[in-house]
């Protein structure tokens, strides 16, 4: 398909009729429109999804021009209309659409907008109306599920080669969809057949046939929940993968963050040291103090109490008032009677004499003993105090450098991913991924159990049938219908793969001269695009340069789809797409620009670009020569050189 | 002497209780956190010591008009009743405040625990000299210190300087040849 011309009336700020040609040219196959912002870019993007789908993505859904609109008087009329004309497969096209607007006095309303294709008879000169259905028909030129790929703006282009229904688009583009079309239609063909076999009569056909009912349907509950299960099993792979790669870049934090909580609990255990070490030099610092710090009063009071010594000899423990119980009671404690004035009470009141009050040597003797007992008790005072504080002292350092440690690694760890979380949704995904692989198992063993019995119920209806001679009219058109089923999957399948790997070489060789980094992409069996390498961060820029990686190689591809197999007669042509694309750099650098540059007008048949100027002078070093026709779209000026919003003009 | 409830008010309360780790449900009226004693009997004990050794002694201000009082119960002083005599003794025997001679001081110290006012005189003595210590710990530690570390830092000083100024390994030496002689 090449888009020759578009010509827009009163489209939005379109004032007017407005035309625009591009370029057919096989060589010079790119048109650029460069226009500022607001000027109407993108207008002309959704301007061909108009025309083609009847989409309109206007926040304002009004389509005429707000100025013509508002110069209508009352009953007047006035038509939008776009005239796309197109080549497609040797013939020459013509899309319009036309909506009118009536103005009813205070509102301007549109009808429901009308479409129709003309083509070009053989002569060149006669345009034939297409008399049947208008959607078909563009369906037929191009699909819409596949205009996506060919019509996008800036903002869209990173999406591209990340959406899911990607799989039915590709499949179209490739042809594929026809195999898969035939394949369904042949499908019903066969149980329609089978339905129609006649066992009236037969109880024992009845009975396999009832059976087989009860086994296709169990076959087809098992295929939908293995459809299911299978999904799950494949993102929980993903997840896991996912999971296991941020795991393996995030091994160094992970060693951190386990040296971060050993460290939580080393610096708890000091601090709860230091304060063991506080109490223990406080308890040591009390003890034995007064004892410690009394020596020096100590030796003045021994040097004074040893001059004024009158230390007699007495028995020790004996106070005056012992003595005076034993006189009073006039016998000694070894038996001997007391009388008064005898020599015994002579002793015994020396005796007296020896004690306090009248003699206090034995007082002073028990305060030495005493005092002998406190020394060596304070003895290793100092040195228990400085072991004590020592330890603090070792703790509280410890500490310290435990702290430090601890935020050093806080600083490092700021931003950091929790490893721990990435291990939780590791281990989720690895246990989900076994239940449901076990499933999987589960199933595709009662899938193989259901095939046998329908195989042998098929085959025991086949017996039967062949006693009834209708019957066995039907069974040969289910072999015929069956075969052809059979012939139609195998080329699908071979097709399917080799489009596969065909389109991830042609996707792969863009990438890698676009992008100027080191990585590999993988076309998966949905048609996404991933890297072979699992990332965690892309930039819109990346997403971007993929896409159009994606994108060119689609287009190449479809180029040469069905005519390189030269063995087989080709069938389908060559499919030619344009590519029209609204600010499609604006999120890529310059130098992705200047490669992407190379290869677009390369790969697609045509290119039409829509871009701000400062993004096309890059793009410009590289694509001038292959430039066929450029365009300005410039705001109208009011009378002070002011831009009107409102109105455009294509020159 | 040393056997009934003792109180003492005014700022050396507060003092003591600075100086003192309390029980939990004791009224803490000092500003400090760290106590660098473990009970009040040690300070009780070791206070007159170091006022004595600081010649310092110290009455009740009566310009004070706190309210804060502390003390001690009968029970505590009669179980640390033969050092608590211990020290008073010696007090009596080293302090020259008192202008006696050294037969006065042993007197008063031995020969008179029996006669009230001996004891009553005693004890004021060692109460002052208990209120100096007082004040001097306060000094040195309450007045000086601001963190944990601070008065840590603070208890191994004094006692290692103590141990320095006094030379104490040969004094206990010969302290203990003095006591066997």
């Amino acid at each position: 398909m090449l888009i020759k011309r578009l010509i827009l009336k009163n489209f939005r700020q379109y004032i007017g009729e407005q035309k625009i040609d591009f370029s057919t040219d096989r060589e010079k196959n790119v048109t650029v429109l460069i226009g500022v912002n607001t000027s109407g870019k993108t207008t002309l993007i959704r301007a061909f999804e108009w025309i083609l789908y009847n989409k309109n993505d206007f926040d304002d859904k009004n389509l005429l021009n707000k100025n013509v609109a508002d110069g209508m008087q009352m009953g007047e009329t006035q038509a939008v209309r776009g005239n796309l004309i197109i080549e497609h497969e040797g013939v020459e096209y013509e899309i319009i659409r036309e909506q009118i607007y009536t103005c009813t006095g205070s509102n301007v309303r549109p009808s429901v907008s009308k479409a129709y294709i003309n083509y070009l008879q053989p002569d060149g000169q006669t345009r034939t109306q297409i008399g049947s259905d208008f959607d078909t028909n563009i369906e037929r030129i191009l699909p819409r599920a596949l205009s996506s790929y060919f019509f996008f703006g800036g903002e869209r282009v990173g999406a591209i080669s990340s959406r899911e229904d990607i799989e039915a688009s590709v499949k179209g583009l490739m042809g594929l969809d026809v195999l898969s079309n035939a394949m369904s239609h042949l499908r019903t063909v066969i149980n329609k057949l089978k339905k129609s076999m006649d066992f009236s009569g037969d109880e024992n056909a009845n009975r396999a046939q009832k059976k087989l009912d009860g086994a296709t349907k169990q076959l087809q509950e098992c295929e939908d929940e293995l459809e299911t299960v299978s999904g799950q099993v494949e993102y929980y792979q993903e997840e896991k993968e996912k999971y296991a790669a941020l795991l393996r870049a995030n091994e160094e934090t992970a060693a951190a963050q386990h040296r971060r909580e050993q460290l939580d609990d080393v610096i708890k255990n000091l601090e709860t040291r230091i304060e063991k070490d506080k109490k223990e030099l406080i308890s040591a610092f009390s003890r034995n103090s007064f004892a410690f710090f009394s020596l020096p009063l100590l030796k003045s009071a021994v040097q004074m109490l040893n001059e004024a010594s009158d230390d007699t000899e007495s028995v020790p423990e004996m106070t005056a008032a012992s003595i005076d119980y034993i006189l009073r009671r006039h016998r000694c404690i070894c038996g001997t009677l007391i009388s008064d004035g005898s020599a015994a009470e002579q002793n015994l009141l020396q005796e007296k004499a020896k004690q306090p009050p009248e003699s206090i040597g034995s007082l002073v003797r028990r305060y030495r003993e005493q005092a002998m007992e406190y020394i060596s008790s304070s003895d290793d005072y100092y040195d228990i105090i400085e072991d004590k504080f020592s330890t603090l002292r070792n703790d509280q350092r410890e500490l310290g450098f435990r702290i430090d440690e601890r935020s050093a690694l806080d600083e490092s760890l700021k931003g950091a991913k929790d490893v721990a979380f990435l291990e939780r949704q590791y281990q989720n995904a690895e246990t989900r991924l076994k239940e449901f692989e076990q499933n999987k198992t589960t199933l595709l063993q009662s899938i193989g159990s259901c095939k046998k019995d329908i195989a042998n119920y098929e085959k025991a209806l086949e017996s039967y049938g062949k006693a009834n001679e209708k019957n066995a009219r039907i069974a040969l058109n289910v072999a015929y219908a069956q075969a052809t089923f059979d012939w139609v999957a195998e080329a699908y399948k071979s097709r399917e793969s080799s489009v596969r790997s065909r389109l991830e070489k042609k996707v792969n060789a863009n990438f890698s001269r676009m992008y100027h980094g080191n990585r590999t992409i993988a076309i998966d069996e949905k048609y996404r695009v991933k890297y072979l390498d699992v990332t965690t961060e892309e930039s819109d820029g990346l997403k971007a340069v993929k896409s159009f990686a994606f994108v060119s190689g689609l287009v190449d591809l479809a180029k040469e789809a069905l005519t390189s197999d030269k063995s087989r007669e080709a069938d389908m042509g060559p499919q030619y797409y344009p590519l029209v694309m609204d600010a499609p750099f604006s999120n890529v650098d310059e130098t992705h620009i200047r490669n992407i540059s190379q290869i677009l007008p390369a790969s697609a048949e045509q290119v039409i670009i829509a871009v701000m100027q400062k993004d096309w002078e890059p793009a410009s070093e590289i694509m001038a020569p292959v430039v066929g026709k450029s365009y300005q779209i410039e705001k109208q000026l009011d009378q002070d050189g002011e831009e009107i919003d409102t109105i455009s003009y294509i020159r | 002497m040393f056997d009934k409830d003792m109180q003492i008010r005014g700022k050396y309360a507060t003092y003591w209780k600075a100086l003192t780790q309390l029980p939990g449900n004791a009224n803490d009226t000092s500003s400090n956190t760290f106590k660098v004693f473990e009970n009040y009997i040690y300070v009780y004990m070791v206070a007159p010591i170091i006022g004595l050794l600081h010649g310092k002694r110290a009455q009740y201000d009566p310009a004070d008009d706190s309210k804060d009082t502390a003390g001690m119960l009968a029970e505590i002083q009669i179980k640390n009743a033969a050092k608590l005599k211990y020290i008073y003794r010696l007090i009596i025997l080293t302090d020259d405040s008192q202008g006696l001679t050294n037969e006065e001081k042993i007197n008063w110290a031995f020969r008179e625990d029996d006669n009230e006012d001996s004891v009553k005189r005693g004890m004021e003595l060692y109460t002052s000299y208990f209120f100096g210590g007082l004040e001097i710990l306060y000094n040195e530690f309450v007045n000086e210190c601001i963190t944990d570390d601070d008065y840590v830092r603070k208890m191994y000083e004094i006692v290692s300087e103590f141990k320095d100024e006094q030379n104490i390994d040969d004094l206990t030496v010969d302290v203990e040849a003095l006591l066997r002689s």
